[in-house]
């Protein structure tokens, strides 16, 4: 039996001044990023130092993204635009273009694509060598929340917006290449759900979606059908983006896990092969939403909206 | 990868790309180009000996070899990436044969300096780091050992035969070695063109290199000679600007060779010479060739099993010389001898409509719509639930990746990815700054 | 003539009311029911700044006054000379809502608003810890107008050395880019002028052995370090090749002349052939490849002192900076993961 066990508190919660609403763990799974008002904030996680990066926003940042060699950060804010960091150099690049807030950055596997999402219902592609914008690619009618990159393969990127879509693009041309849910539902009132969340699978194969009602459901995108269904139990209409992530054990044989954060504080996971749930983590975060999740190896990362950041490894306990 | 999944099957499986979609213009005069294994880099190098990279997915120079030092000086005669993409072999007309190592690719890693400009370097595909490389006016080629920091270079020749001499006994001049590429199957033989219009197969072993057949296929020069993915096609582009092409068959050991002449392609109105010739991806359906002359603008595609001309890519006003093929995305490109600019043919793929919602299709013509008998039948809930929940036992896979994509090529390789040099953006900040 | 604004009715030159036969004023011909006006200094007619569309406030500004039919030229020295005149304005005071004009050689109405405009500057400079005024005053005090105006043009200051003990000297990664620098100066360029330098000596030595051997008039040799020269005829005079690969002075040029023999092709290492293709140029590119290097060389040296310049710069507003936000015990700053 295999479950996560708490390791330790990175950041107590602050009756915050900003809310906080990205931590990521850095691919070489050495530090752990989390946005500060404007500011990013880095923790080791072997020696437990803290580092403040300031950045030049003149707004709160929502979400953030490491580079895949790990050295550059790139922080979507408020005020429009996305500054990559070089974490010791200082600033590299301020990316304008967006006319609304930006709510969500993603690079490239092999770190020269930057891609984000904003409320202006586009999605912009970027150069991260010379900060220049490639391609803009007006993509949905609400404001688009969340975009994902599989892991080995930047040819396709996948977004998931307010007005329920889910569609995927190629990221060469710009092109739509499927869409695999409706905008319109006209048998039901409430048959079309805002989506939160999308993330690829480690082999991209498939798509894991959260929408605001809170079910999330694993796509096979290529048939467009959907191959898992899993329900946290919680309201139908959330008001937060809550976080989520797939968490692959080292051991091969073990089915990946699906990790994800409720509006109440609690973090559930279920085994992605048979869907049970596997452990519902209650003990932290209380009463706050857990606004982010992020996984790498056997670490788990979890964000609240107050600022609490917990860190969690997934042990066996036999 | 998975965007051709999810595009038209029929536009994705296309042989060959049919449109000019891309021109790159460098500052600098382009000799030849070749790109990455995957089509992330593009290589250019040019007469001036700079080599620059191409990043495909931006199309723009992300580095530059030899920025630190040790850079060519003259100009570039070919480039050979190795499998993973981490090396970079360049030969040139200033005598040096060079490796460069792209996590730090100011300075070459290694270097073998010979006595005269240095015609092509190969990678010898045997596991440890070597290559293959011709010389100006020398009889053998020569194979180099660059795993130790000095590489150590010997000639490939056949020391137990006496080279000179014919099956016959009478003594052969095969004139000086030109051209060499390795057998993509069989790891340990190496072709070798000369300029007496010889191919020599050698089989190289730690030993010994032995001599094991030779093929007489013209009396003038071996210009280029190219050899398919799946080892039995072979091209030669000879200087009595005749293409020829053949069918190379062996028994299973490999001892005994033979070479069939399937087609000859020659341009008999203009009488015109062949700048450089390419094979299409596994058993090369396909052959593209440049020519030589100020009033032929084109690239030729000939169908390999046929001998026909099946396509003509249009699109430059200027000569072309060198081509190459990636398969990965479908592009060919090649640089113009007047400008030097590099010009990509690739596929067009219109966007489709019917991506726009999980159940809008494409149709030809309008179809007169009728209603079915079962309609407006209320379907049982039941039944519904059933055939989603029957969906939700199938077992998935979430981690294995594939490994070949849909045209065949093989996708499970780790690239190495060219680190982003963050001291010359920051130096270029710098340099805005105060200016 | 100019336009009029299209609020404003066309000119009528009427003074009085047909019925009442009071004076009438303004563009809207009303008589003067005591509301603000102002006076055109070109045709002598009042006129309400509501008609015109003036903020009440404006009144102290106006420094000479022309109304619409004046400035169009309908009216007034426009239509006489033609050169239309413009309202002007005197400049208003610093503070932002007030209207008052400001005084004689001031930027401000009165010496309260000037105090305060600048009171409230020093307020707004946010600097946690310190008194802002205190900062000020203490700023101005040392004070060089000069090095005040110049503060900030010569790059961040360094701190003394009491403040920030070996704040160069133990940082890494400044320390591997002087020794780069150093290894740079003092061993590689030293190393390839010297080969530089015997490249020369043979070269030299080959030119002389083939002025014995051809004719001393003519001076090109096929070795000749030099750049390329236009060739009028494609005849090469003759010359021997003279490469050798270990650049090695067998002989003296005397010595060596008589030894040479048209058939033999190479003698003690050196090539003897005329009109040698194979080694074609090779002096040329040897001595190409040599300069490329030291090119190279000194524009590494460029690059590495400006990345030394960046890093202290970087080092220095990291010291401050933690200075700032921690009083007094600076943190290292973040390692490489390398």
């Amino acid at each position: 039996m295999a479950q996560f066990q708490f390791l330790t508190t990175l950041k107590k919660s602050q009756g915050s001044n900003w809310p906080c609403t990205a931590a990521k763990i850095s691919p070489d799974g050495q530090n752990v990023a989390f946005c500060d008002g404007t500011d990013i904030e880095i923790h080791n996680i072997n020696s437990k130092s803290t580092t403040l990066i300031p950045t030049l926003h003149s707004q709160a940042s929502s979400d953030l993204c490491w580079s895949p060699d790990s050295q550059c950060i790139a922080t979507a804010s408020d005020d429009f635009t996305i500054i990559i960091t070089h974490i010791i150099f200082g600033e590299l690049y301020r990316l304008v273009g967006h006319t609304a807030p930006v709510t969500a950055v993603k690079f490239t596997s092999k770190g020269n694509l930057l891609c984000s999402c904003s409320m202006d219902e586009s999605i912009r592609i970027w150069d991260t060598l010379t900060g220049s914008l490639l391609r803009t690619l007006s993509a949905h009618s609400e404001p688009v929340v969340s975009i994902d990159i599989p892991l080995f393969d930047s040819s396709i990127l996948s977004s998931g917006s307010y007005d329920g879509l889910i569609r995927i693009f190629d990221t060469a041309t710009g092109h739509c290449l499927k869409t695999l849910t409706y905008d319109k539902d006209w048998q039901s009132e409430n048959g079309v759900v805002p989506i939160s969340q999308v993330k690829f699978s480690a082999n991209g194969k498939y798509l894991l979606v959260k929408s605001l009602d809170g079910v999330l459901k694993i796509w096979d995108f290529v048939r467009g059908k959907v191959v898992r269904t899993f329900i946290s139990g919680e309201s139908n209409s959330l008001r937060y983006s809550c976080g989520m992530d797939f968490l692959y054990s080292q051991d091969e044989a073990l089915d990946p896990i699906v990790v994800s954060g409720t509006e109440n504080g609690n973090i559930v996971c279920w085994d992605s092969q048979t869907k049970n749930v596997v452990q519902r983590i209650q003990s932290k975060h209380l009463d706050s939403p857990v606004m982010d999740i992020s996984c790498k190896g056997s670490l788990m990362c979890s964000l609240s909206l107050n600022g609490e950041c917990n860190l969690w490894i997934w042990v066996n306990t036999d | 990868m998975a965007n051709l999944l999810l595009q038209d099957p029929f536009s994705v499986l296309k042989e060959y790309p049919e449109r000019l979609t891309q021109t790159l213009e460098t500052p600098l005069h382009t000799c030849c180009v070749q790109f990455s294994q995957g089509g992330d880099y593009l290589a250019l190098g040019c007469s001036n000996g700079a080599v620059i990279i191409y990043d495909m997915d931006t199309a723009k120079p992300i580095s530059m070899l030899g920025n630190k030092g040790g850079g060519h000086v003259r100009s570039i005669q070919s480039i050979a990436w190795s499998k993973d993409g981490r090396y970079i072999l360049t030969s040139s007309r200033d005598w040096y044969v060079k490796m460069w190592d792209l996590k730090k690719p100011g300075e070459p890693a290694r270097q073998v300096k010979f006595d005269s400009p240095v015609w092509t370097c190969q990678w010898q595909s045997n596991g440890t780091l070597g290559c293959v490389a011709t010389v100006y006016e020398e009889n053998h080629a020569f194979s180099i050992d660059l795993e130790s920091d000095v590489p150590t270079v010997s000639q490939i020749c056949d020391i137990g035969q006496n080279e000179g001499q014919g099956a016959d006994g009478k003594s052969v001049d095969y004139g000086y070695t030109l051209v060499a590429c390795m057998h993509p199957k069989h790891k340990d033989l190496l072709l070798t063109g000369t300029s007496k219009g010889w191919i020599k197969i050698y089989r190289l072993s730690q030993q010994a290199k032995e001599l094991i057949h030779t093929f007489r296929f013209a009396y003038s020069n071996a210009k280029h000679m190219i050899i398919s993915q799946s080892g039995d096609r072979i091209a030669i582009n000879s200087a009595d600007r005749t293409i020829r092409q053949y069918m190379l068959t062996m028994n299973d050991e490999a001892t005994e060779f033979n070479f069939t002449l399937e087609y000859r392609y020659q341009d008999v109105i203009n009488r015109l010479q062949w700048n450089g010739i390419f094979f299409s991806s596994n058993s090369a359906e396909y052959l593209v060739a440049s020519t030589h002359g100020s009033s032929a603008h084109d690239l030729y595609l000939w169908e390999t099993s046929t001998g026909t001309l099946v396509r003509v890519l249009e699109g430059t006003e200027e000569e072309l010389l060198d081509i190459d093929w990636d398969f990965y995305n479908m592009c060919i490109a090649s640089n113009g001898l007047e400008t030097g600019n590099v010009y990509i043919w690739s596929l067009v793929i219109p966007p489709k409509w019917s991506a726009l919602a999980p159940d809008f299709e494409e149709v030809e013509e309008n179809i007169e719509y009728r209603e079915k008998e079962d309609e407006f039948d209320q379907v049982g809930q039941l039944e519904q639930q059933q055939e989603l929940d029957q969906a939700e036992e199938v077992k998935i896979d979430l981690r294995t990746r594939e490994s070949f994509d849909v045209r065949g090529n093989e996708i499970s390789f780790d690239r190495f990815v060219i680190p982003i040099d963050y001291e010359s953006i920051l130096m270029l900040k710098y340099w805005d700054r105060e200016n | 003539m100019g336009a009029l604004p299209d609020w404003c009715p066309t000119y009528s030159s009427r003074k009085r009311d047909s019925s009442t036969g009071e004076e009438v004023f303004c563009i809207c011909k009303k008589p003067d029911s005591g509301e603000l006006m102002v006076g055109c200094d070109g045709c002598d007619d009042w006129f309400h700044f509501s008609c015109l569309k003036i903020p009440r406030k404006y009144n102290k500004l106006v420094f000479s006054f022309y109304c619409p039919y004046c400035q169009a030229g309908v009216t007034g020295p426009g239509s006489r000379d033609g050169n239309l005149p413009k309202t002007l304005w005197r400049r208003k005071c610093r503070v932002q809502d007030c209207f008052k004009p400001v005084a004689d050689n001031s930027k401000y109405c009165s010496e309260e608003h000037a105090r305060g405009y600048l009171q409230g500057l020093a307020d707004r400079v946010e600097v946690r810890g310190y008194d802002a005024a205190l900062v000020l005053r203490q700023m101005l005090q040392n004070a060089d107008l000069d090095a005040f105006k110049s503060l900030g043009q010569n790059g961040v200051p360094k701190p003394s050395d009491a403040l920030a003990p070996r704040l160069f000297e133990d940082d890494a990664r400044l320390c591997d880019l002087e020794s780069q620098l150093r290894d740079l100066r003092d061993r590689d360029k030293p190393q390839v002028e010297s080969q530089l330098a015997t490249l020369v000596q043979y070269v030299t030595w080959v030119q002389a052995v083939n002025e014995l051997l051809f004719d001393g008039s003519n001076v090109q040799a096929a070795a000749a370090l030099s750049q390329s020269q236009k060739r009028k005829r494609n005849i090469k005079p003759k010359a021997m090749c003279g490469y050798c690969r270990d650049l090695r002075i067998p002989c003296s040029a005397q010595d060596f002349a008589p030894r040479f023999d048209e058939e033999q092709l190479s003698i003690e290492g050196v090539c003897c052939k005329l009109r040698c293709s194979r080694h074609l140029d090779w002096a040329g590119i040897q001595e190409n490849g040599l300069r490329f290097q030291l090119e190279t060389f000194e524009s590494s040296e460029e690059r590495l002192t400006l990345l030394v310049k960046i890093r202290e710069d970087q080092l220095k507003m990291q010291f401050y900076r933690k200075m700032v936000d921690h009083g007094v015990d600076p943190q290292p700053p973040l390692l490489a993961n390398e």
